[in-house]
């Protein structure tokens, strides 16, 4: 169950990335996880519950796009506008 | 399009790896091995497949010739760390609690106080975990993945990822090989299906056949970095 250390990092570096927009808060987090990364969308999914509590990112949807490859990356953040 | 006072969500586009920061700091742990000029082999593979005994005969056969030192990850207990130390090589147990794979931070904290200038290898055995290791750079030159004749011949089709992300296949407890109807062809066949051309190394810890070869090729590949 490494999805929970995965999770943790995606609320990171999505924490991290938010500061830099201002101070809306994040409504959703998309982000594309490939065949090879080793990463189980469902279970990254569940350990995300967990891991959101008490962050930014506590009102903020997962969304998961599968792809080929070994790609493990954030690639947008929704804001309250 | 904003109507009426209605807003719509503002959507940023990001593109960031989720494990950036592991990744930078196994970057910065690569550099500062290459200037120590320190060879730095990871071991992964399930658990019981012989990773401590391996590694206790290989850090044992290369204090003839070369400066070694291991660190060895598990979720409790020191008994790795207390196994190898029989080497006598310096070792260090990192306790990991409930976390199933080393990251780059863990391996820099144990790494804390040692000099590196001063080794020819460090050897890095993770947790035995054959899928959570594989996302996790630790910095290391060289990544083995060990399968066991008593684990049977399809684990590298199984956990295809771990075995794509290592340098390297070692075949452990061949000496068992007959008593568990293993077969070495189908074996190094799946290793290949899964990745081609990967070199394979065949070992009996116990025996002590292959550990020759392998001690060879450890210092041949140390050599070409």
């Amino acid at each position: 169950m490494h999805e929970l250390s995965i999770a943790m990092s995606m609320i990171d570096v999505a924490e991290e990335e938010a500061a830099t927009r201002g101070s809306q808060p994040v409504t959703a987090i998309y982000v594309k996880i490939g065949a090879l990364s080793g990463v189980a969308p469902d279970a990254l999914s569940a350990a995300y519950e967990l891991a959101r509590e008490n962050t930014d990112l506590a009102n903020a949807r997962l969304v998961i796009e599968q792809v080929p490859g070994h790609e493990l990356l954030v690639t947008a953040l929704e804001f309250e506008s | 399009m904003s109507a009426a006072g209605t807003s719509m969500p503002r959507i940023v586009e990001v593109r960031k790896n989720i494990l950036k920061h592991n990744d930078e700091l196994a970057r910065q742990l690569r550099r500062k091995y290459a200037d120590a000029g320190v060879f730095v082999v990871s071991l992964v593979s399930s658990p019981g497949s012989g990773k401590t005994a391996f590694l206790e005969k290989t850090l044992t056969k290369l204090a003839h010739t070369h400066r070694t030192a291991a660190l060895v990850g598990d979720l409790a207990t020191d008994n790795d760390a207390a196994r190898l130390a029989r080497s006598g090589a310096p070792v260090r147990q990192i306790t990991t609690g409930t976390t199933c794979h080393l990251d780059a931070a863990m391996v820099e904290k144990a790494l804390d106080g040692w000099d590196l200038g001063i080794l020819d290898f460090l050897f890095i055995e993770n947790v035995g975990n054959l899928v959570c290791p594989s996302s996790f750079d630790l910095g290391e030159s060289f990544r083995v993945v060990l399968l066991s004749v008593t684990e049977g011949e399809d684990k590298p089709l199984k956990y295809p990822t771990i075995f794509h992300s290592a340098d390297m296949a070692v075949i452990t407890k061949i000496d068992l090989g007959e008593a568990c109807e293993f077969d070495l062809a189908t074996a190094r066949d799946n290793i290949h299906a899964v990745a081609p051309g990967m070199p394979i190394h065949e070992v009996s810890a116990k025996t002590g056949t292959g550990m020759d070869a392998w001690i060879e090729f450890l210092a041949q590949r140390r050599s070409a970095a």
